[in-house]
C-alpha cells in the first residue's frame, strides 16, 4: 500500500500533465476505497484546472464518490488548499452548467463551505 | 261514742295522706313544664331529645384540624428551609459557573493553537523523488500492477 501511495504521490507532483489523466483513469476507478482517497486527494492538491475538474464535475469521483468518507476528505482537502481561485470557478460552472441535479447540489454545498471557512 | 272517734281520727289520717299526695303530684308536674303524663304517671325527667344539639367536634375532625396545622408548618418550614438553603447555594453556582466558563476558554485557546508534528518520513520522500523523475507511461504500469496485486 505504501508503494501506491509513493506512485500515487509522485504522479501527483509530475510536471507531464497526462499524469492527471492516469490518476483519473486508474486511481478514481478503483475499487479500492483508500485508493480512490489518495487519488482524489492528490488531484486537488495538484490545483489545476484538469486535476480539480476531475473531483469536481465527475459524477463517482471525488465529492461526488459514493463514499461519504472518501467524498468528505476531498471536500476537506479542498477547503485546506491555500489558493481556492480555481477550485471556485470550477464549483460556479458546476453549479450553472452541470446537467445532473445531485452534482450541482454537491457543488453548491461545497462552495457553501468554502466561503464559510 | 269512742267509735265514732275512731273513725273521725282514722278520717282525718287519710285526709293528711291524700293531701301528701295530691302536693307529691303537683311537685312532679312542676319539674315536667308539659305537664304530660302516660298512663296516668307523669314524667320525672324530660324525656325530649333537643333537635339543636350542640355541636361538639369530634376526635377525628380534631385530629384533622391538627393534621392540618402540622402540615402547614411543616411546609412554611420547608419553604424557609429552601430559601435558606438557596441563599447559601448561590455562591457556590456562581463560583462553578465562573470555573465552567474559565475552563471553556481555556479550552477554545487550545483548539486555537494548531500543533504539527514534524514529518520524518524522508524515506518515502526521497522515494517519491525518485519516482518522479519516471516517465509517466512507467508509474501507470506500476500503478495498475499494485493495483491487480491488492485487489
Amino acid at each position: 500500500m505504501a508503494k501506491v501511495e509513493h506512485i500515487i504521490e509522485a504522479l501527483c507532483r509530475h510536471k507531464d500533465d497526462s499524469a492527471v489523466e492516469v490518476l483519473s483513469r486508474i486511481g478514481t476507478n478503483c475499487p479500492i476505497d483508500d485508493i480512490r482517497e489518495q487519488t482524489a486527494k492528490a488531484l486537488v492538491r495538484r490545483n489545476t484546472h484538469d486535476s480539480l475538474s476531475v473531483v469536481i464535475i465527475n459524477k463517482g469521483k471525488g465529492i461526488n464518490d459514493l463514499n461519504p468518507k472518501v467524498a468528505m476528505s476531498v471536500i476537506n482537502e479542498i477547503i485546506s488548499l491555500k489558493d481556492k481561485s480555481e477550485a471556485m470557478k470550477i464549483l460556479e460552472d458546476t453549479i450553472n452548467m452541470h446537467s445532473d441535479e445531485n452534482v450541482r447540489e454537491t457543488a453548491r454545498s461545497v462552495k457553501a463551505l468554502i466561503e464559510l471557512s | 261514742m269512742s267509735k265514732i272517734s275512731e273513725i273521725s281520727s282514722s278520717l282525718s289520717i287519710f285526709k293528711r295522706a291524700t293531701a301528701v299526695k295530691n302536693e307529691n303530684s303537683a311537685s312532679s308536674f312542676a319539674s315536667n313544664p308539659f305537664g304530660i303524663s302516660f298512663k296516668g304517671k307523669a314524667l320525672s325527667m324530660d324525656a325530649f331529645v333537643s333537635s339543636t344539639k350542640e355541636q361538639t367536634p369530634s376526635f377525628k375532625e380534631n385530629i384533622q384540624q391538627k393534621g392540618k396545622l402540622f402540615a402547614s408548618a411543616v411546609v412554611t418550614n420547608m419553604t424557609n428551609f429552601k430559601n435558606s438553603f438557596t441563599e447559601k447555594l448561590q455562591p457556590v453556582i456562581n463560583f462553578g459557573k465562573k470555573a465552567k466558563e474559565n475552563i471553556s476558554n481555556l479550552w477554545n485557546k487550545m483548539n486555537s493553537y494548531e500543533i504539527k508534528m514534524p514529518s520524518f518520513n524522508f524515506g518515502s520522500e526521497g522515494k517519491i523523488n525518485e519516482l518522479t523523475k519516471l516517465p509517466v507511461s512507467e508509474l501507470e504500469e506500476q500503478l495498475s500492477s499494485h493495483i491487480a496485486a491488492l485487489s
